[in-house]
């Protein structure tokens, strides 16, 4: 295959050229998106690496399938579905709810290390935090996920709702859900009211 | 992005710092936390390996072949096993002692020329199991007559001939019934004289005869 730069190809071309057998166009669609599919399944799943697999096998799957896709909605968009329901079909394995089971949900569930707090993390303090990531952990699992995957900002609520199979309006009334019933446990922890 | 910002202008204060917290500000700041991770570096490599045209091809192989291929295994294996292995199912294992003798099954055949094992014969075939029990001492001959010269090519084969069990003999029952009743002689006496009843005549309306239940006797 000729080596042609691809630095300023947009996706729709860049698939059509792997279809064609281009895996180095391939590889540049994964390192445009490993950070957004990457995010999804963590969000998901909470432990990098089982988002790390996740990521891995929904770029392999979707290249195996890159035939089927019809290009009614982006490339992003069909990639994110694939991790997603890849993301939930491994959490829903007897390893991943042995896991929980034995480790109930709380702040050690998320294995995500702290990066250290931001500027904007810093006017939080300590205590809140930790009794967010902690709700944050506990909620149901779809109120979780769209806040999580929303709160993200990798993509527009349009995507996320595609993404998760659900219409936008549920999607925005599962966040705000989730905000609600945090803000009602922390009220409860003495951090404001409601 | 910015849709799913929102600033809800809520005037909280933090009960630790006692600062002012916009709680939804500080769940999505948290929650954006949670999946601020960037994946390895390693994923694009790993993704590009998976798919090499040659990795493709080895993997293109749909599962239902692979599990197909399995159940063939499994049952050649199974096959194998069922037909080296000493135990065989009741139809084939040999049902007399001759039989057990000579290796070979030879059914009884009953009197109208059918082949009758012993499971066949019902209690009220009587012609088939006539015939069982009188092929039992043929069979038997027929395998002590072949059992003699087979004993030396087995020891060349470095087999160990075994005893046969000694023939069972079928049960036989004489006619079972109950002894005759010995009587020796019978006697009879007369009886006692009885002395007469005297009943008085019962008329119309009498009252004579009552009940012994005195309440039939209050009825009107």
């Amino acid at each position: 295959m000729e080596p042609v730069s691809i630095q300023g190809v947009s996706d729709p071309e860049l698939v059509e050229r792997a279809r064609r057998g281009d895996q180095a166009a391939f590889g540049t669609l994964v390192d445009r998106h490993r950070t957004s599919v990457f995010r999804a399944a963590l969000a998901a799943l909470g432990t990098r690496e089982d988002a790390e697999e996740v990521a891995q096998e929904a770029f392999v799957a979707a290249y195996r399938h890159l035939q089927d896709f019809r290009e009614d909605a982006s490339f992003k968009t069909w990639l994110l579905s694939i991790a997603w329901r890849k993301a939930l079909t491994r959490r829903r394995t007897v390893k991943t709810f042995l896991r929980r089971f034995v480790q109930p949900p709380g702040d050690t569930e998320w294995q995500v290390p702290d990066a250290g707090p931001t500027q904007e993390q810093a006017v939080l303090g300590q205590e809140l935090r930790g009794h967010l990531r902690r709700e944050i952990s506990k909620l149901p699992p779809k109120l979780r996920d769209a806040l999580l995957v929303a709160a993200a900002g990798e993509q527009s609520y349009g995507d996320i709702a595609a993404m998760l199979g659900i219409p936008v309006g549920t999607l925005k009334w599962r966040v705000n859900e989730a905000r609600r019933q945090l803000r009602i446990r922390l009220a409860g922890m003495g951090h404001g009211h409601v | 992005m910015s849709e799913t910002r929102r600033d809800s202008g809520f005037g909280n204060r933090d009960s630790g710092t006692g600062m002012p917290v916009d709680l939804d500000a500080a769940i999505d700041a948290v929650a954006r936390e949670m999946t601020d991770a960037e994946p390895s570096g390693a994923l694009r490599a790993h993704v590009l390996e998976q798919i090499r045209p040659d990795r493709r091809r080895s993997a293109a192989v749909p599962q239902w072949a692979w599990a197909g291929a399995t159940a063939a295994v499994v049952l050649a294996a199974a096959t194998a096993i069922w037909v080296i292995s000493p135990m065989r199912g009741p139809e084939d294992a040999p049902t007399t002692v001759a039989q057990q003798r000579s290796g070979t099954p030879s059914p009884a055949v009953a009197g109208d020329g059918r082949v009758v094992r012993p499971s066949d014969a019902g209690p009220g075939d009587a012609s088939a199991a006539a015939a069982l029990t009188a092929s039992v001492p043929k069979a038997g001959r027929a395998a002590a007559a072949r059992s003699a010269a087979p004993g030396a090519a087995l020891a060349d084969e470095g087999l160990h001939q075994v005893q046969a069990l000694a023939e069972i003999e079928p049960l036989r029952f004489a006619t079972v019934g109950p002894d005759p009743l010995q009587i020796a002689a019978v006697e009879v006496t007369a009886f006692p004289a009885m002395t007469p009843i005297d009943i008085p005549s019962l008329d119309a309306g009498s009252s004579d005869i009552t009940s012994a239940d005195p309440k039939k006797e209050n009825r009107p």
